[in-house]
This record gives C-alpha cells, sequence and structure tokens, in this order.
C-alpha cells in the first residue's frame, strides 16, 4: 500500500467508514500478527495482544502524526505490548546466551548445497525456525520486517526497533551472522 | 582478490541465501487466525463510541508499569501476580493494582489523584462496561474481571469541570 492511499484509509476511517477500516485491517493484520510472533507470544496472550493493538489503532486514527505510516505505528505497538507481556512470561532468551554461544565459536560454514536441501526439507525447516527463534528479539523482529508484506521501509524498520536510521545493513549482517553459527550448531552446515 | 575480500563477498551471498530461508519460513508459517482478524474488525465499534465522546474527554497514556521491570527493580512489585500501572494525563494520575491471575478473576483496585472522581467505568472489547464508584479519596475497586485488554473512563465531579479521561487500553 503506498503512503498516500494509506493516509486516505486512514483519513476515511476516522471519519467513519467502514470498509476503508477493513482495507486496514486486511493490510496489516498479517504484519501486526507476525511481529507478534516474533516477540514470542503465542495463545490467548498473542490474540489479547493483537486486540489490543487495534483497539489502540482506533483511538489514535485522529491523532496519528504520520498517517502515511500507519503500518510503522502499527508495528511498534505490536512489538511494545508485545514485549510487555512477554516480560510477564520471562520467556524470552537473553540476548547475551546468544552471543556467548556465537562466540564459543561455534562455527562452521553454510554451504548452498545445505542450504538447498533445509529449502526442501520441512524437517530442516523447523530446524530454522528453533535457530530463528533463539535469536535476540531484536534480531528475529528485524529479520522479520524484512520480509513484511506489504513491505516496510527500512527506516520505519529502523523506527519500529528504535534503531538510527541507516543502520539497518551492519545490524542485519550481524544477525544473520547469529543465525549462521546456529544453523551450524543443528548440523546444517558444510 | 585477499582473503578478507573473499570472504566478504561469499559472506554476502551466504547472507542472501540465509536470507531467502528466512522469508520462506515467515512465508510459510499459518495465516493471521480468523479470530483475530474478525477482533480487528470489531474494535471499528469503539470509533463510534469514543466520537461521540470526543469533545468531553481526554487521554490518559500509560506512564508506568510494573512488568516493564520484572527483572530489575527490586520492591517495584507487591505480592506474587500483582501488578502496578499508572495512567497519566496533566496533573491527574491514575494509579493501578491487578490481582489475579486465572481467566476470569482479576480484581482491579485503583486510586486517582485528584480525588474528586465520581465514578469509573472499566470497559472491555465486547459487553457491557463494569462500574465502580469512588470513595472521598478517589479509591475504587472492580471485582471478577476477564483477562484480556481493559481500559477505564473516569467522570470527574460536575463542579470541577475537568473532561472525562480515558486510559489506554492495556491487556492484563
Amino acid at each position: 500500500m503506498e503512503g498516500a492511499e494509506v493516509a486516505r484509509l486512514v483519513a476515511a476511517a476516522r471519519a467513519g467508514d467502514e470498509a476503508a477500516w477493513k482495507q486496514l485491517v486486511q493490510g496489516y493484520s498479517g504484519l501486526v500478527w507476525s511481529v507478534i510472533r516474533g516477540v514470542g507470544v503465542y495463545g490467548a496472550e498473542a490474540n489479547d495482544v493483537a486486540q489490543t493493538v487495534w483497539l489502540r489503532f482506533v483511538e489514535h486514527l485522529g491523532r496519528l502524526r504520520e498517517p502515511e505510516r500507519a503500518g510503522a505505528w502499527l508495528a511498534t505497538t505490536a512489538r511494545n505490548e508485545a514485549l510487555r507481556v512477554a516480560k510477564r512470561g520471562a520467556r524470552m532468551v537473553p540476548t547475551e546466551d546468544v552471543v556467548a554461544v556465537v562466540d564459543a565459536g561455534a562455527g562452521g560454514q553454510v554451504s548452498a548445497e545445505a542450504l538447498d536441501r533445509a529449502l526442501l526439507a520441512g524437517e530442516q525447516r523447523a530446524v530454522v525456525v528453533e535457530a530463528l527463534a533463539v535469536l535476540s528479539e531484536h534480531c528475529r523482529t528485524l529479520l522479520r520486517l524484512l520480509f513484511a508484506d506489504p513491505p516496510m521501509a527500512y527506516d520505519d524498520i529502523c523506527d519500529v526497533l528504535a534503531m538510527p536510521k541507516g543502520s539497518i545493513g551492519p545490524t542485519r549482517g550481524r544477525c544473520l551472522g547469529h543465525l549462521k553459527a546456529e544453523l551450524a550448531r543443528r548440523g546444517i552446515t558444510a | 582478490m585477499d582473503d578478507a575480500e573473499r570472504d566478504e563477498v561469499g559472506g554476502a551471498a551466504e547472507d542472501d541465501r540465509v536470507l531467502s530461508i528466512v522469508g520462506e519460513v515467515v512465508r510459510a508459517e499459518e495465516p493471521v487466525p480468523l479470530s483475530v482478524v474478525e477482533a480487528a474488525l470489531a474494535a471499528f465499534t469503539w470509533r463510534m463510541i469514543d466520537d461521540e465522546l470526543t469533545d468531553l474527554l481526554e487521554h490518559a497514556a500509560l506512564s508506568f508499569d510494573s512488568n516493564d521491570y520484572e527483572h530489575g527493580l527490586a520492591g517495584v512489585r507487591g505480592a506474587i501476580g500483582e501488578r502496578s500501572l499508572t495512567f497519566e494525563y496533566a496533573d491527574v494520575v491514575i494509579d493501578l493494582e491487578v490481582s489475579g491471575t486465572g481467566t476470569d478473576d482479576r480484581a482491579v483496585i485503583g486510586q486517582i489523584v485528584p480525588s474528586d472522581i465520581v465514578s469509573v467505568e472499566l470497559h472491555r472489547p465486547s459487553g457491557p462496561p463494569a462500574t465502580a464508584a469512588a470513595d472521598e479519596l478517589g479509591r475504587f475497586r472492580l471485582e471478577r474481571v476477564g483477562s484480556g485488554p481493559i481500559r477505564l473512563l473516569c467522570r470527574f465531579a460536575a463542579a470541577t469541570q475537568r473532561p472525562m479521561l480515558l486510559t489506554e487500553w492495556v491487556v492484563i
């Protein structure tokens, strides 16, 4: 969705146009859900967080500073609320643990062949899911947002993650480095 | 091409491949549950409700949540399973203690300063609101609240000429 179109839908929903609201929900419910899952909140709690995000969005329709960036607002709110709920359950893996694992020299090379095999095998896909799960929340959310549908601008991704603009590249590289090490530990190596 | 350069080129190609796997995994996830989409669509009914009140109310933003400090700040949390929330607007402070861990046995105890509030309405995404009267110290209590998103609408004594205050939605 183009920024101008998003701003138009926000204004229309604000004015009471339910069809515009429906389009916003259809456009962004996948993004909101993906961010919540990325943080590591599941089940009834994930439903509660998603509902809260949309309830807050209704309240903010007339108060968004940049309505054309509603997607970034939704992703940010989803992340913050999911993090709050996740802390309650304390199910998050501290970043330090992951760094320690990487530093411990678990390095193995990830070959093109191994990765192509991973593309094919469902079992290995489960391994990738597992490897993603032990990354820091920050990395996990970043990697997910890179595949947001509709696509998200890099500046918006930086906002959601409270990162300085323009810092996607190095962070992405670091996160992929962690992921490769985690895949290697799980036998997806050359 | 020296080793460092070669590593870099190989690393970039490898990064792209790992990234495409992440993309595949993310795209292969089960879609958003229908119930979640339906709840999002239904949230719109609050727009009409809020619109009727909009000239009469102000929004109180969440300024403190004990959940944010669970691991660091000793002494912030009360008994196990108790949660403190604070909302603020201008000079008004709304403090809440939420206790209970089941799905329908939460108790919400609160105090509002300044204390000249008359009543508090607790909203849930669906169903009628629960109402509690406040005492002379601005204290109120709501029992048997279900888990999930809630918000409070606080009404002040007419003589104060204060607007109604609406808190942000929070998950309890």
